[in-house]
């Protein structure tokens, strides 16, 4: 199994993660945005979410319709065990890139 | 005919003639005017009460439907505007359900409605959030399209493999 994250996997998988419980589309894409200080459109957001979800990084769970969003349910992310081993390794390939520079004066 | 029976008829003709001319004097008393009945000054006074009354309440009414007539379609014009406020425009949904995959039609169209009316909208205003919500809608088609044409793609590919 392939635990390679590409920039924009590992910023969604983190946003997941760093939300917790509270983790659906528009609130990742909040996240995102914030910290990317870049727009971030919500089917960017699905669409590696959808594929990370194929390849058991993330899981997702239906919650209750709301009035505010015209009575449509939330869908909600939660980050598992081969996301974190993902993320794990994801962050040891960038220490050791950064290790590979030499160190400045 | 005994003396008792002429006495008892007698007496019930009395009172027969009393009931008589009672009920006649009512008759009468109810022929007569404000005027007769209570005398000039307080008929006047009477009249005037039952006039100012009759037509407070007549011009009461009208007034009452007439202002609730203009409130409620106030009232509906201000919920209608609301409506269409709180939504974004028909056709960029209907866009983005074109490209949707079909578990994703809940969610997406979901949380941008969410941020577009307890975001964007209370932020920006009606026309901005409107743009907003078109520019999320455009910029999420390819990505959809993408994810779907790849999937074709590899399905088509398995296919081929498998003849």
């Amino acid at each position: 199994m392939s635990y390679t994250l590409g920039e924009f996997e590992r910023a969604v998988l983190l946003a997941v993660a760093r939300l917790d419980d509270n983790a659906y589309g528009m609130r990742i894409r909040q996240e995102l945005e914030s910290r990317l200080k870049r727009t971030v459109s919500i089917g960017a957001v699905y669409t590696t979410l959808d594929r990370m979800q194929d390849k058991g990084f993330v899981s997702s769970r239906l919650g209750e319709p709301t009035a505010e969003r015209g009575g449509r349910a939330k869908k909600f992310f939660k980050v598992e065990a081969p996301g974190i081993k993902a993320l794990e390794h994801s962050r040891d390939v960038a220490t050791a890139l950064w290790a590979m520079l030499p160190a400045r004066r | 005919m005994s003396k008792k029976w002429r006495r008892e008829r007698s007496q019930y003709g009395e009172i027969a003639a009393e009931l008589k001319v009672q009920r006649e004097r009512e008759l009468d008393f109810a022929k007569l005017s404000f005027e007769e009945r209570y005398g000039a000054d307080l008929a006047r006074r009477l009249r005037e009460q039952q006039r100012y009354l009759k037509g407070v309440r007549v011009s009461d009414r009208w007034s009452r439907s007439h202002d609730l007539r203009n409130f409620s379609e106030v009232l509906n014009e201000i919920m209608r505007l609301r409506d269409q406020e709180r939504n974004p425009l028909r056709w960029s949904e209907y866009l983005l359900y074109i490209v949707l995959p079909k578990e994703e039609r809940e969610s997406v169209p979901g949380d941008l409605l969410e941020e577009y009316r307890t975001v964007i909208l209370p932020r920006f205003g009606v026309h901005l959030a409107r743009v907003w919500f078109v520019k999320q809608v455009v910029a999420s088609i390819w990505p959809f399209l993408k994810r779907r044409l790849l999937k074709a793609a590899g399905l088509a590919a398995l296919l081929r493999l498998l003849h």
